[in-house]
């Protein structure tokens, strides 16, 4: 049997296991930004109406 | 889009283009090999995530004695990325040395002490974020944290040793100073590559870890100013 299947499945495998990997963090962090901005915004509110 | 985001995207398209460029250059500059023919390019992906995982455990290893020293939860934050960073490398290095073994060795699998201490490690650092996910009290999952986190760097020397102690199935480790010369351009640039695959993963991982942070910290303020204005 030829090498380069063997090869070639090993390079897909890194780029598939690295590529949703990023992106899982990618999201992550979009979301984290997200509900940081919301929450600051929350906080800045709440200060505001007790004042 | 903010500037933070930007630069995010910029380093993530620098980090893909830079991983895509080692790569070629490493299939494209190196022979067949006597011996195992082209099955021999596995070693650029096999290798280098073996090395980026290592240093990822050696990163929670000196994070985890930081915090036990400082008691910053950065520490443990960094730390933390690391080793998920790590777990993720391990399972790849894993899964890549099946494939080579395969046309190799003729098997998938086997308890070769490389090849067990390897899992062994995994395991630990599976067993590390199973840990933070079960343990409610920060300060505490941070402690416990440390202390798995240093006893499981303490294989990561006994994986790299393994094939000098116990001489079985897995070859020598391979580094530019033990392979043929068509072979070393192409292990340096992909090992320093992963490195910096790494080090964006852990990096993003870490901000986010850092961001909900923030957030629980301005929710548990929130509820406070609440019931402070309540009473």
């Amino acid at each position: 049997m030829s090498d380069w299947p063997w090869v070639i499945a090993s390079y897909a495998l890194t780029w598939i296991v690295l590529g949703v990997y990023a992106l899982q963090i990618h999201r992550r962090l979009a979301r984290a930004r997200a509900e940081y901005e919301t929450e600051k915004n929350r906080s800045t509110e709440s200060l505001e109406v007790e004042a | 889009m903010t500037p933070s985001n930007d630069a995010g995207r910029l380093a993530g398209g620098v980090v893909v283009a830079l991983f895509v460029a080692a790569q070629l250059f490493g299939v494209a500059t190196s022979p067949a090999e006597a011996g195992m023919g082209h099955l021999q390019k596995i070693m650029y992906v096999h290798v280098p995530a073996a090395w980026a995982a290592f240093l990822a455990f050696g990163i929670v290893f000196i994070m985890s004695i930081l915090y036990l020293v400082r008691r910053r939860e950065s520490h443990d934050l960094l730390a933390a990325s690391a080793a998920q960073v790590g777990v993720v490398l391990t399972g790849l290095t894993l899964a890549l040395g099946s494939i080579w073994g395969r046309p190799t060795w003729g098997v998938w699998w086997t308890w070769d002490p490389r090849l067990t201490s390897t899992a062994v490690l995994f395991v630990i650092f599976v067993g590390y974020l199973a840990l933070r996910s079960f343990v409610d009290e920060p300060q505490q999952r941070a402690r416990w944290s440390a202390a798995v986190g240093i006893l499981g760097f303490l294989n990561v020397p006994i994986v790299y040793m393994s094939v000098r102690w116990w001489r079985t199935l897995h070859q020598p480790s391979s580094s530019p100073a033990t392979v043929d010369d068509p072979y070393v351009w192409g292990l340096r640039i992909n090992a320093v590559v992963f490195i910096i695959v790494m080090a964006y993963l852990i990096r993003r991982l870490y901000q986010a870890s850092i961001l909900q942070r923030k957030v629980e910290a301005l929710e548990e303020e929130r509820a406070l100013a609440t019931e402070g204005s309540h009473v």
